[in-house]
């Protein structure tokens, strides 16, 4: 029942990203066919132009609501036109070759993160007022506050560049043939090894600083004492009782974070030239490539979606307040 | 003084606090002993130091959070002296609480079987699911609860239901002695006379000594053997609740007394007591109790009474000591 109702939830807010996404462009003046044509200079005959307009789906001779079901229908099936910037690759292709790529490079760095911040929060609550546990927060804050960008240039300058233990660019080597087998696994890993390392080190102090915090509220509360009046073991209480409520604000984070992966860091994939989906996404951007655009906006929106449904879903299990 | 009826001894206990201006003393120099199966009552309003001292004397409050001096024996094992890992294995299976919030007492993200089985895998060395299980449903039973309620997550039970569990709990390994710090203060007062009268049968029926921390003391008067009365952190007088009740001889304990309204009775102007405790971080060189007191007089200010045994209850005051004759200086 709960779960329906959330899917219900998430469904009606889908709608209205899309219905949105779909609106956004035509409210601004021209439509994505004709920018194509002055970027084209003259060099594009008034036909090209009909078939562009059609392709996009911004014919201006078409009643609104014809084109808003003509969009419905596409989206729902994948067609999401043709791009430009890698023409005439249909966007669904682009989004294909890119989207994996974006997955496995951010998806990782946020759970690595996520994991090894949250331990490392636990363990400075817990041990609070030892110098080591004391010492965390500190060198995590002075590292979360150095500007990303730099954090990254620094990482490829000096260890990619200067010292040349990393790969500079791409996802994996190019005397690579593709396929899937150890080499392969081993140059893909080395390839995102500094990508990897430049995201967990800045977004690590976050995790961890969140679930200090958490931990240390929680840790006042009675339950806390109670567990520990009646002798359990000191493991029993920070997992079961500590970590086990400290733990709920901090899912809520992750949540967002795993749907914004899909968004991609744009700034990682520039730096470290990963064909990744933030890298495409700054492609379309500078070249004006609507239909690219358009589509990896929808995908980020549902990226976000889906993970809030799961966390929705993950959340009434770990905290059973929420269901009820 | 031991002996092997007591279960609790708690022997020239001072507890103090750490502040930005140096140690606070909350509890000086007191001594009060629970025996096999008594009911003893702890009594003393807000920041008279009665939890502080429980919480202390158990190892609850520990360094560098607070400072404990004294001697503290729970079933002859001088608990300030033990290690962390004995101390453990002490707890819950030697003496267990009921703490002064029930509402926040439980976890609220495990049901209440998980909650009790914990304690019970923590402290039994032969561990069985089966056994656990029916341990459980039999304290619940005795606190007069479904055992439905064991599948209950914490938010799906009342604050009276809460408060049962926590008994429960604290039943759950047959402890000799269960602290409980004010058990009713978050219950309306129905449920209140509820949970007491519930208390006291149990102790009752299964023998279990409690130390029960309240500020209200019209009705511990009704429920202890002994009562302790604190303020500013010192004993202003103890002995048998019928004493007390027959006759409060402190001047601080006859104000508490009157302060509560008869049930029966014509309607009476009810004597508050005037001031406010006196503040620990600049403690009166006299009597704590002196500047509210409406019989002090000037040695009041000046010095602390000692406590004074005379027959079977103690007195701290200067006025009384004059009153009564024999004097016998507890040790």
């Amino acid at each position: 029942m709960y779960v329906l109702k959330r899917a219900v939830f998430y469904l009606s807010i889908f709608w209205a990203a899309i219905t949105l996404n779909f609106l956004l462009p035509r409210m601004m003046p021209g439509n994505a066919a004709t920018a194509v044509m002055a970027r084209a200079q003259g060099q594009m005959s008034p036909q090209a132009l009909k078939a562009l307009e059609i392709a996009f789906g911004v014919s201006s001779n078409q009643p609104l609501w014809h084109q808003y079901l003509a969009y419905l229908w596409n989206t729902l099936r994948g067609h999401f036109g043709i791009s430009f910037t890698y023409f005439p690759e249909p966007v669904s292709q682009v989004i294909a070759s890119t989207l994996p790529w974006t997955l496995f490079l951010i998806g990782s760095a946020t759970i690595i993160s996520f994991v090894i911040g949250t331990g490392l929060g636990v363990l400075s609550a817990w041990r609070r007022g030892r110098k080591v546990a004391d010492a965390i927060p500190v060198a995590f804050t002075l590292i979360a506050s150095m500007p990303y960008f730099w954090v990254a240039l620094a990482l490829l300058y000096v260890l990619g560049f200067v010292l040349g233990w990393f790969p500079i660019a791409h996802s994996f080597s190019d005397e690579q043939s593709p396929g899937f087998n150890l080499q392969t696994i081993g140059s893909v890993l080395y390839h995102a090894a500094l990508p990897i390392a430049s995201l967990v080190v800045t977004s690590l102090g976050g995790w961890m600083l969140g679930m200090r915090n958490n931990l240390i509220s929680v840790l006042s509360e009675d339950y806390i004492t109670l567990a520990q009046m009646k002798g359990l073991p000191e493991r029993e209480v920070v997992t079961n009782y500590a970590t086990r409520n400290a733990m709920l604000p901090q899912i809520t984070s992750f949540a967002m974070s795993l749907g914004f992966v899909v968004g991609g860091a744009v700034v990682t994939e520039i730096v470290f030239s990963y064909p990744g989906i933030g890298y495409a996404l700054y492609q379309a951007v500078t070249n004006s490539d609507y239909p690219l655009m358009q589509a990896i906006f929808l995908i980020i929106v549902t990226a976000v979606l889906i993970a809030n449904f799961l966390i929705d879903i993950l959340y009434s299990r770990l905290d059973p307040r929420v269901s009820n | 003084m031991n002996n092997e009826q007591e279960v609790l001894s708690i022997e020239n206990v001072s507890v103090s606090y750490p502040t930005t201006e140096g140690w606070v003393q909350a509890v000086r120099d007191v001594s009060l002993c629970v025996n096999k199966g008594q009911l003893v009552g702890l009594a003393g309003e807000s920041g008279s130091g009665k939890s502080t001292l429980v919480l202390a004397a158990t190892r609850v409050l520990s360094p560098p959070t607070v400072r404990v001096e004294g001697k503290v024996e729970i079933s002859g094992r001088k608990v300030l002296d033990i290690s962390k890992k004995e101390l453990r294995m002490m707890r819950w299976k030697t003496f267990s609480f009921v703490t002064q919030s029930a509402m926040n007492a439980l976890n609220p993200v495990l049901r209440i079987r998980t909650q009790m089985h914990d304690a019970i895998r923590a402290h039994v060395p032969k561990y069985s699911r089966a056994e656990a299980d029916a341990r459980c449903a039999e304290v619940l039973r005795i606190v007069e609860l479904s055992t439905s309620k064991l599948d209950s997550y914490p938010h799906q039970l009342s604050g009276g239901q809460r408060q049962r569990i926590v008994i429960a709990l604290a039943l759950l390994l047959e402890p000799e002695l269960i602290i409980m710090d004010e058990p009713t203060t978050a219950l309306d007062v129905v449920a209140q006379r509820e949970i007491i009268a519930l208390i006291r049968r149990l102790q009752r029926e299964l023998g279990f000594a409690v130390l029960l921390i309240t500020h209200d003391l019209s009705l511990l008067l009704e429920v202890a053997d002994e009562v302790v009365v604190l303020y500013g952190g010192r004993v202003m007088e103890s002995g048998p609740a019928y004493e007390l009740l027959r006759e409060a001889r402190h001047p601080y304990s006859k104000a508490l007394v009157q302060s509560f309204p008869p049930l029966h009775g014509p309607v009476v102007r009810q004597e508050g007591i005037p001031g406010t405790p006196p503040n620990m971080l600049h403690p009166p060189a006299g009597c704590p109790f002196a500047d509210r007191c409406s019989v002090a007089i000037e040695r009041c200010h000046l010095d602390m009474p000692r406590l004074v045994q005379t027959g079977q209850r103690s007195i701290a005051c200067h006025v009384q000591a004059n009153l009564s004759g024999t004097e016998v200086e507890r040790t």
